[in-house]
């Protein structure tokens, strides 16, 4: 699992009022003095341009201070920072001596997260809400926008509840689509504020040319979601929040975390997305990751996938008959029975996968998603069968 | 020799339109006679030229379970009427045949 | 200290609100409940009066699928409102298009002397039963009156291959007007494929006609069917089936069948029959009382018992085979479960309300007249001008589409205000058949206690909810029927 965030080294500022900076990284020797002047450099040698308006080395190279040009400014970073590349951003602290890496251009799963604020409160949240105000986050992220480079493919945006402040979110959102205009744009989000016709209007004006909403349903009973959530009348907003944005021709994903409770009707709700959600553009169902709440709810969530697999496979077939787009995304190969497989998708992130001690001698390893890091410490099937 | 029977039903439980719906439900084996007097409901129920004993009896048991599911269905259609409005109110609305 | 609440502080603490629903008795322990848009469940009987008075427990497990299935709901929910009033303009969303299936009836001429023939038998080589160019003129003036986005335009006849002329002409002359329209035009011809030619398959690969044709069972009960000097229609269809999926594609032709009594006890061979000659799915249709079956009595010789005895035992061959993953479909089944099982409308002229007539079908005769639909042709072939709405020469196309013998018709047969039909639970999947009432009961409403429509079509509803309640794998099967997968 790769390190996003921590302690650095040590920080050496010249000009100690740029206390807490974006920066966007680069490692070209190239790039015109013009350019520089507003980046940073990622050392790995003796050849280090100058003109760059912050350096960076990892303890590793740390020898290479002595190389570096007459007072500059630069951060001795852990080792575990070697995979910042070229078009990264990071946010330095100073003052706090730390950094973070808000962007990764060679990854293709790249989130931003929004805010930690959340009307919900899920058994099995992988990011727990906080109640504190965090708009220095959207500040951050207006910020942040500018310096993602234009031809990134997918970006994501999560929370919390993305939409908490929506004037500041739809500002995130007119902001994306001005600067990344051919950037697929995932947001993840309960749907409820789309319940408000007015919100969903002005969300559907901004006329994001590929940006689809990602909203989970988990139940058929409205009983069963609002407990899922721990949100009393969530589902019925919810819902409400999906015909708004449908009607706008915005596009819609349901998104169904599978577990020990919301397994008990899952066939049902697949019937009941059939038949009264058929027009959603994708349905995403999904294995439980180990993080956050999860674990507090262990006993009520766990189920070994193995122990599911045939009602998986009747729900898909339902959402197959009819004709709807399916994806199953962070289960392992080996837990799903066959007809899963047009519907498997590789998908765990990039930072978060490992495998098993089990999956080692396995033939299909490539074909597998793997775990979560989380599940691999804290708990997965007993029942995985490498294929051989 | 047509065969005939009367069931008597009680006009404060049933109401006349539900035996009238019950009776047009078994119009193909009999046919019935309705009559209210003292509060109940006379039902004179004949079979049809060419019906057997069995089949008669048969269509009996069947209007009075048909008596019952149209009473039911009475107090349901009532209970929804208002509801049923506003959701075809709802469908509606979009067409442009109802103003909104 | 948990700061989760329990699954108990979300469930509903007050009694739930009745959705609109109907039902009826599926059989002696069971109803079925069926709401606004035809979504049903089937019930132990002992439940109905509970969940109507609100008896029911709010912790039974019904509640859920209750709720989910839109028959209750709960006090401010607006989702379930919101969901059926959707789900209802989908449904209906298809009459706003109005007429798609224009019939033309090129002539009457046959080479075929079908005794359930629903036209006149005529011979070969009467001119004056063809249809002239100033007749299809005007009846493509009409067809393009329509609003429909997706136009069909079927030839029928007689044998259409014997007026091809007509059918060349008809064909140009629409596509020279769709030019200007820009419509989804589309060319079917109904021919027993006896009479094709290389030259006719050139034209219908031309301009990508299709062709419907008629296979009735294996060859001793396809030519008993269907006589024709010569006594060979099997073999000259086989022939003419082979000849037309080389030229035009193998599934540019379909087969539709009739029954007769000699088809009553032979379901399995008519259907091994279809694959054979390699088709992907059979209508099983019933008899209709119309044209030359009626002078013959042909369709009084079976009733509707017998007749669903055959389509049950059909159904279960075509179950079995789907079960070893052939893919064969059942289309009336079909239809009937894109109603049971969707939001969509299948659009079968003869399975809708309002009456497929005239909204959803027209048909233009070889002589001017303008029929509501093809029953309504047939029956005037007997004598009966009641749905004749008027002349393609005389009249404008708001005098036919307007007209009293169409809107009288359309509106006295309207299910929702039908006696018994406005109550029915299967009332979503059924249809309005005035021309068929009006033939045997000689009222478009008709009683439907009496009404052999009504039996076949109810106990066709009942077999299929109760195949679907106790065979999942069946159910899985009739989902992608419903969905054309």
């Amino acid at each position: 699992m790769l390190k996003l965030g921590g302690k650095i080294i040590r920080i050496h500022a010249v000009d100690v009022d740029k206390t807490i900076t974006l920066a966007k990284v680069s490692t070209s020797r190239n790039l015109p003095e013009v350019l520089r002047r507003e980046m940073t450099y990622m050392v790995s040698d003796n050849q280090i341009p100058q003109g760059f308006a912050h350096y960076l080395l990892v303890e590793k190279h740390r020898y290479l201070v002595d190389a570096l040009p007459l007072d500059s400014d630069f951060s001795i970073l852990p080792d575990d920072y070697s995979y910042i590349g070229d078009g990264d951003v990071i946010r330095l602290s100073a003052d706090r001596q730390s950094i973070r890496v808000l962007f990764r251009a060679s990854s293709p799963h790249n989130s931003i997260l929004v805010t930690e604020q959340c009307n919900h409160y899920c058994l099995m949240c992988s990011q727990p809400p906080k109640a504190a105000d965090d708009s220095w986050i959207l500040d951050e992220i207006e910020s942040l926008i500018p310096l993602i480079p234009k031809d990134t493919r997918e970006l994501v945006f999560t929370g919390g509840e993305p939409t908490t402040s929506r004037e500041r979110f739809l500002n995130i959102i007119s902001l994306t689509k001005s600067y990344l205009p051919r950037t697929a744009i995932h947001i993840l989000s309960n749907g409820r504020s789309f319940k408000d016709p007015v919100f969903a209007e002005r969300y559907a004006q901004i006329e994001l040319p590929d940006a689809m909403i990602g909203i989970p349903v988990y139940s058929d009973d409205p009983t069963l979601h609002d407990y899922i959530v721990q949100a009393q009348g969530a589902f019925d907003e919810t819902i409400q929040g999906i015909l708004n944005l449908k009607r706008l021709g915005q596009k819609v994903e349901i998104r169904v975390v599978i577990h020990k409770l919301s397994i008990q009707r899952l066939p049902e709700l697949c019937e009941f997305i059939a038949r009264n959600l058929l027009f959603v553009d994708h349905v995403a169902l999904m294995g439980l990751e180990m993080m956050g709440f999860t674990r507090a709810n262990l006993d009520e969530l766990w189920i070994d996938p193995f122990e599911y697999k045939d009602i998986l496979s009747k729900s898909v077939g339902i959402l197959a008959k009819y004709g709807m787009h399916i994806s199953v995304y962070n289960h392992q190969l080996c837990l799903v029975n066959s007809d899963i497989y047009p519907y498997y998708r590789k998908s765990i992130s990039d930072w978060k996968n490992e495998y098993a001690t089990e999956c080692e001698v396995c033939t299909r390893k490539s074909d597998c998603g793997g775990f979560f890091s989380s599940g691999i410490k804290h708990g997965y099937s007993k029942s995985l069968m490498p294929f051989c | 020799m047509a065969l005939s029977d009367t069931l008597v039903f009680d006009e404060r439980l049933f109401d006349a339109q539900v035996l009238q719906k019950a009776a047009y439900r078994s119009i193909n084996s009999l046919t019935v006679d309705i009559k209210s007097t003292g509060g109940q409901f006379f039902c004179a129920l004949s079979s049809n030229i060419g019906v057997d004993e069995i089949s008669f009896l048969t269509a009996v048991q069947e209007f009075k379970k048909d008596v019952l599911d149209y009473q039911l269905r009475h107090r349901l259609n009532a209970e929804t009427q208002p509801i049923k409005n506003l959701i075809l109110g709802l469908a509606f609305s979009k067409t442009g045949l109802t103003s909104e | 200290m948990s700061k989760f609440q329990k699954l108990e502080f979300y469930a509903q603490q007050h009694t739930y609100e009745l959705l609109p629903f109907k039902f009826d008795r599926l059989n002696d322990d069971e109803y079925v409940i069926t709401n606004m848009v035809g979504e049903f469940h089937v019930i132990p009987a002992p439940m109905l009066e509970p969940i109507i008075s609100k008896s029911l427990a709010l912790s039974s497990e019904l509640i859920a699928t209750l709720r989910s299935k839109q028959f209750i709901r709960f006090t401010n929910e607006q989702a379930p409102l919101q969901l059926l009033a959707l789900k209802i303009r989908t449904r209906l969303s298809r009459l706003a298009q109005f007429t798609s299936l224009h019939i033309f009836v090129v002539t009457l001429r046959c080479d075929h002397s079908c005794p359930y023939c629903q036209v006149s038998r005529q011979s070969e080589n009467k001119g004056e039963f063809d249809m002239t160019t100033e007749m299809a003129d005007k009846s493509l003036d009409f067809v393009f009156r329509s609003p429909n986005s997706a136009i069909k335009i079927e030839f029928q006849g007689g044998e259409p291959l014997l007026n091809f002329e007509m059918v060349k002409y008809v064909v140009l002359e629409a596509k020279k007007r769709n030019l200007k329209e820009g419509r989804d035009l589309r060319f079917v011809i109904a021919t027993t494929l006896s009479l094709l030619t290389d030259d006719m398959l050139d034209f219908c690969k031309q301009h990508n006609i299709v062709l419907s044709s008629s296979l009735d069972g294996p060859m001793d009960l396809h030519n008993a069917n269907r006589p024709r000097p010569g006594r060979d229609s099997h073999q000259r269809f086989e022939e003419g089936l082979k000849k037309a999926r080389a030229a035009l594609g193998y599934d540019q032709v379909s087969a539709l069948m009739t029954t007769t009594d000699k088809s009553l006890p032979r379901a399995r061979e008519i259907i091994d029959e279809y694959l054979r000659l390699g088709f992907d799915g059979i209508f099983l249709r019933t008899l209709s009382p119309y044209g030359f079956a009626i002078k013959t009595k042909k369709f009084m010789s079976y009733d509707t018992e017998r007749w669903l005895e055959f389509y049950k035992e059909g159904l279960e061959y075509i179950i079995e085979l789907n079960k070893s993953g052939i893919r064969f479909v059942e289309q009336y089944s079909a239809i009937v479960l894109t109603k049971m099982l969707t939001s969509g409308d299948p659009g079968f002229v003869d399975l809708m309300n309002p009456a497929g007539a005239g909204i959803a079908a027209i048909v233009f005769n070889y002589d001017g007249s303008v029929y509501a639909s093809d029953e309504s042709r047939m029956l005037a072939e007997m004598g009966d001008h009641t749905f004749r709405l008027g002349s393609i020469l005389e009249h404008s196309y708001e005098e036919i589409i307007l007209s009293d013998q169409l809107l009288d018709a359309l509106e006295n047969s309207f299910t929702l205000s039908a006696p018994m039909c406005s109550d029915c639970a299967f009332e979503p999947y059924c249809g309005a058949e005035p021309v068929y009432h009006h033939a045997i009961h000689k009222d478009v409403v008709a009683r439907k206690p009496e009404s052999a429509f009504c039996k076949r079509n109810m106990s066709i509803f009942k077999h299929l909810i109760e195949l679907m309640g106790s065979d999942e794998q069946t159910k899985r099967i009739f989902m992608g029927w419903a969905n054309r997968c």
